[in-house]
């Protein structure tokens, strides 16, 4: 269809118009509104056709059953550019792979919208600002990795509640504050092989340890 | 005295050299100069200079007496603002009475239009498209009153812009071109504008303007092409609109109108190009609009919204149209047989309809007829053989270059005749019910690069098509019954092959090794079939897998109605990921093997590991044996594998973990064994039915641990437990060399040191002598009691 609409674009006096997406399917909308604002040198985006009726054709992007996205997997592409608000809008996503690229700007708090949301790997950036509260509320997340950033602020407790996570790593970010103890957070800082949570908080020289609760207040803003 | 006559020289030297530096000619040019010296990259201006006479500047005009009327430089390659660009020198254009022309289109200028441009009252063309410029401040634009042609297309500018011109700069009343599609304009189309009663060509599409068509613009009577595409347009089209007398190209497309046709349009006897594809009209098309348009000559499109009711006969009317496209709306009932009368069309669409019946014999007389699409209708039709009663309808379009009459309920045999059609370049006859086997003439003049014949019952073998199509790029025979070998010759017959689908059918014998020498080939589906035997392994001549692709391929196709090339492939049903995905023009970066559901044996190709493009490998439910390649990790776009249902040992390779693109993997029910590696993606591959029914896999993601405590691939360790491994391991040193250190100590000294020895030992008599004394004793008493 594509290429028969190309026809008539082009033959009503050569505008030079570069047909925008209209493809019916807000996923796929969604997805090339990130492609958009990302910087590609490698051309790993190239196969987003926008007119396509949904994004399952294109790399990197897996479908379920009802051709919803459920993957993403953008690591070790060479990818810059920030992440936006658009992939609040990729509801049934399991699985989001941004690692090892040059993603800089803010984690979007819109991500907590992502409810079926099982992995979040968005380490080795260089994402700045604070890890949004939004993030608690992905209620099915096992494995949250958002390690080597530039993050700062404190580790929002609201994390807490995640009680699905088994791996979070922190590490090798700017964090401050004290590191919640509840919930999943609650056998930190013991040494045992046995944890059910895996954790990493190295390498944040503001990072206070552990809250003592009921003897030191929780210093929320750092 | 004499400093005095200096001072007075000296000023009357000023006072001459300002008065010249005032005159006209220096005032312009200086002005062009110090808007140059402003610039970031300006060398196609580096004629402008002093030195120059300012008319002979390149891009500048002057009038007989000298002065500049007008400034050309579309395409200079400058780079720049504006800011500058405005001069008091420039109001002397005023008093010439000639009209001015500024023309900076296509460079790299940025920042505000300058409001001081609207102060140049004889501007009659004012182009700066394709920049990336913004909204000027409107609060100070004056009237433009002079303005004939004002092109703004393609820049950055956003807001309620065009009501601001409109109301700001006193209705522009001569103006007749106006151009300011691209941009983000909002805030709706004003009313305003159907008081600019010169107005001619009206373009402002792809813009973000929303809301209603204004009735207003029924009043322009002077106006010839009305052109608000893609612009969030929400409302019926006004009836008012047939009013517009003048009117030849009106384009609509893709907006969100509702509502039907009105038939007062029919009183635009000027119409030649209506485009309306992709809204949300409804109703019947009023039969009215066929009978009046008499000059419709180029196109028509109706495509992609929810008209119903029947193809009107009154199309058979229209003999001059060039390009008719109705597609994807819900017309039902037959095609009308008088479509045969129009003979001037070149591109017919009605795919994606209703409709039923017959495709009518009449068509055969649409010999100009390049492109026919007649897909997801259905059609009902009984093709016959040549050798048949008649001969089918189609056979007689000699121009025909794409014929799609793909999902239909066709039936019958192939017409031998179909090859013969000179120009024919695709042919998609997919999902139809023909059968019966494919036979070409041996002297068929056909030049078709790309044949559909999938999901039909097509029985034989397909030597015949490979013999005589020698320049198929691309040949999908998929879901038939076909039978016979994969001959040996094929490479040398269709070198031209990219796209091999055979997919589905009874294809038997091995896989020849001459197959692999397709250095164009990068999509290869041969599953589901009886193939047997191991594969060849000669895959480094397969170059085009051998790297990605990153480029669609290059038009093929020359469209007379564009005087444009493009491509037109077809579509191609591709399993990946584990399900059918429709892949159209896509399809031209798959890089993709699938042998799956087949019975071959053997190993898997050592060589396969050079195609470093692949994106999808499916060797699944055959008899492979052997390893998985230890270097598979090499395949850095691998997205989806799948090996299952196969005899494969040995350890899964570690190399697996450096596959940072997959993301769809099945290995189940081999005989694999050993520890799953870790890795940064394989990681997010968490679902243990992946490696089911391979009883020696142990580790992440099946609850089976490894029995040792090899060390992982995986780069993230937990800190914790890492540590406690380094204490234990301590302890344990720490003691055993302990105990080492003091077992050596004590008899290192026995053995080397003779005194040391002689007095351990002698102690050691000692003790015993005394020892025995006291037993003897003990003895001697209790036996003297």
């Amino acid at each position: 269809m594509a290429a028969r609409r190309a026809v008539a674009l082009v033959a009503l006096l050569a505008l030079a118009a570069a047909a925008p997406a209209r493809a019916s399917n807000d996923e796929g909308d969604a997805l090339y509104a990130l492609r958009q604002r990302l910087k590609d040198p490698n051309g790993v985006l190239q196969s987003w056709d926008p007119t396509l009726v949904n994004p399952c054709t294109w790399f990197h992007v897996t479908c379920n059953q009802a051709s919803r996205v459920e993957r993403l997997d953008l690591g070790n592409s060479n990818i810059s550019g920030s992440l936006g608000p658009e992939l609040g809008r990729l509801v049934n996503l399991k699985y989001l792979e941004l690692y090892r690229n040059n993603f800089d700007g803010e984690i979007p708090k819109e991500l907590g919208k992502l409810k079926n949301l099982i992995s979040l790997d968005l380490y080795a950036n260089k994402l700045t600002g604070s890890i949004p509260k939004s993030l608690s509320k992905l209620s099915s997340l096992r494995f949250m990795r958002l390690n080597n950033n530039k993050l700062t602020g404190s580790i929002p407790r609201e994390l807490a509640k995640l009680s699905n996570l088994k791996v979070i790593d922190l590490s090798n970010n700017d964090l401050c504050g004290t590191i919640p103890v509840d919930g999943p957070f609650s056998t930190f800082p013991l040494r045992s092989a046995n944890t059910a949570l895996l954790f990493s908080f190295e390498n944040n020289s503001r990072l206070n340890g552990p809250e003592l609760q009921g003897l030191v207040a929780y210093d929320s803003g750092c | 005295m004499e400093l005095q006559h200096k001072l007075l020289l000296v000023s009357i030297c000023l006072l001459l050299c300002t008065a010249v530096a005032i005159s006209r000619p220096e005032g312009e040019a200086e002005a062009l100069l110090r808007w140059r010296s402003t610039l970031l990259e300006s060398s196609s201006l580096s004629s402008w200079s002093l030195a120059n006479p300012t008319c002979f500047w390149f891009g500048v005009s002057c009038d007989a007496a000298g002065h500049v009327t007008s400034l050309r430089l579309p395409g200079a390659g400058i780079n720049g603002k504006l800011d500058a660009f405005y001069s008091p020198a420039f109001q002397n254009l005023t008093r010439l009475g000639l009209s001015t022309i500024l023309d900076l289109s296509s460079n790299s200028l940025t920042g505000a239009i300058p409001y001081q441009l609207s102060k140049l009252p004889r501007l009659a063309v004012l182009n700066l498209a394709n920049n990336h410029l913004t909204n000027p401040e409107y609060g100070k634009l004056s009237p433009m009153s002079s303005l004939k042609s004002l092109s703004l297309a393609n820049n950055d500018l956003d807001g309620t812009f065009l009501w601001l011109i409109l109301n700001c700069t006193g209705r522009l009343q001569q103006l007749r071109f106006l151009y300011l599609h691209n941009n983000n304009l909002t805030g709706g189309v004003p009313e305003e504008l159907g008081m600019v009663s010169g107005l001619e060509y009206l373009y402002i599409g792809n813009n973000l303007f929303g809301g209603p068509i204004p009735a207003s613009l029924g009043k322009l009577q002077k106006l010839q092409i009305l052109a608000i595409f893609n612009a969030d347009l929400g409302s019926t089209i006004p009836p008012e609109l047939g009013n517009l007398t003048s009117l030849w190209a009106m384009d609509l497309s893709q907006n969100r109108l509702i509502g039907s046709l009105p038939p007062c349009f029919a009183k635009i006897q000027t119409m030649r190009w209506l485009d309306l594809t992709e809204n949300n009209l409804s109703g019947v098309v009023p039969p009215e609009l066929f009978t009046n348009w008499t000059r419709l000559d180029w196109l028509l499109s109706l495509s992609g919204n929810n008209f119903v009711g029947p193809l009107p006969v009154e199309l058979g009317i229209m003999a001059s149209l060039r390009f008719l496209d109705l597609s994807h709306n819900h017309f039902t009932g037959t095609v009308p047989s008088n479509i045969g009368n129009m003979t001037s069309l070149e591109s017919l669409d009605i795919s994606i309809n209703h409709l039923t019946g017959d495709i009518p014999a009449s068509l055969s007389r649409l010999t100009n007829l390049h492109y026919l699409f007649l897909p997801d209708n259905k059609f009902t039709c009984t093709i016959s053989n040549v050798d048949g009663m008649e001969l089918p309808t189609l056979c007689q379009l000699n121009h025909l270059q794409i014929l799609d009459l793909s999902h239909n309920r066709l039936s019958g045999k192939l017409p031998s005749c179909i090859w013969n059609l000179k120009y024919l370049q695709m042919l998609d006859l997919s999902g139809n019910t023909l059968d019966g086997e494919i036979t070409i003439m041996i002297n068929s003049t056909s030049s078709l690069i790309s044949l559909h014949l999938a999901n039909n019952n097509f029985t034989g073998s397909f030597s015949a098509i490979l013999k005589n199509l020698k320049n198929l790029t691309i040949l999908d025979l998929g879901n038939n019954n076909m039978s016979g070998i994969i001959p040996p010759w094929i490479q040398g017959s269709n070198p031209l092959l990219r796209i091999l689908r055979l997919r589905s059918n009874m294809f038997q014998g091995s896989i020849p090794w001459q197959l692999l020498q397709l250095s164009d080939l990068h999509l290869l589906d041969l599953a589901e079939n009886n193939l047997t035997g191991s594969i060849p392994n000669n895959f480094a001549t397969m170059y085009s897998m051998c790297h990605p692709i990153f480029r669609k391929e290059e038009a093929n196709i020359y469209s007379s109605l564009s005087d444009t090339n493009y491509s037109f492939d077809g579509e191609v049903d591709i399993v990946w990921k584990g399900r059918y995905y429709n892949f159209q023009s896509e399809a031209d970066f798959m890089i993709a093997i699938d042998v799956s559901s087949n019975s071959l044996s053997g190993e898997i190709p050592s060589e396969l590991t050079n195609l470093r493009g692949l994106r999808s490998l499916n060797m699944s439910r055959n008899n492979l044996s052997g390893k998985i390649q230890g270097d598979i990790g090499n395949l850095q776009f691998l997205e989806s594998l799948d090996l299952s249902g196969n005899k494969l040992a040995g350890p899964i390779p570690l190399s697996m973990s450096n596959l940072l693109s997959l993301d769809s993997l099945n290995l189940s029910n081999n005989n694999l064994s050993g520890e799953i590696p870790t890795g940064y993606q394989l990681r997010t591959l968490d679902n243990a039915s992946i490696y089911s029914g391979n009883p020696g896999l142990c580790g992440f993601p099946l609850n089976t641990k490894c029995n040792n405590d090899s060390i992982s691939t995986s780069p993230l360790v937990n800190v914790n437990t890492h540590n406690q491994e380094y204490e234990t391991f301590w302890l344990y040193y720490s003691v055993s060399a302990g105990g080492v250190f003091g077992f050596w100590l004590w008899f290192g000294a026995l053995f080397l040191c003779k005194s040391w020895r002689l007095a351990f030992f002698n102690g050691i008599d000692v003790a015993q002598y005394a020892i025995v004394k006291k037993i003897k004793k003990r003895a001697k008493e209790s036996s003297s009691i």
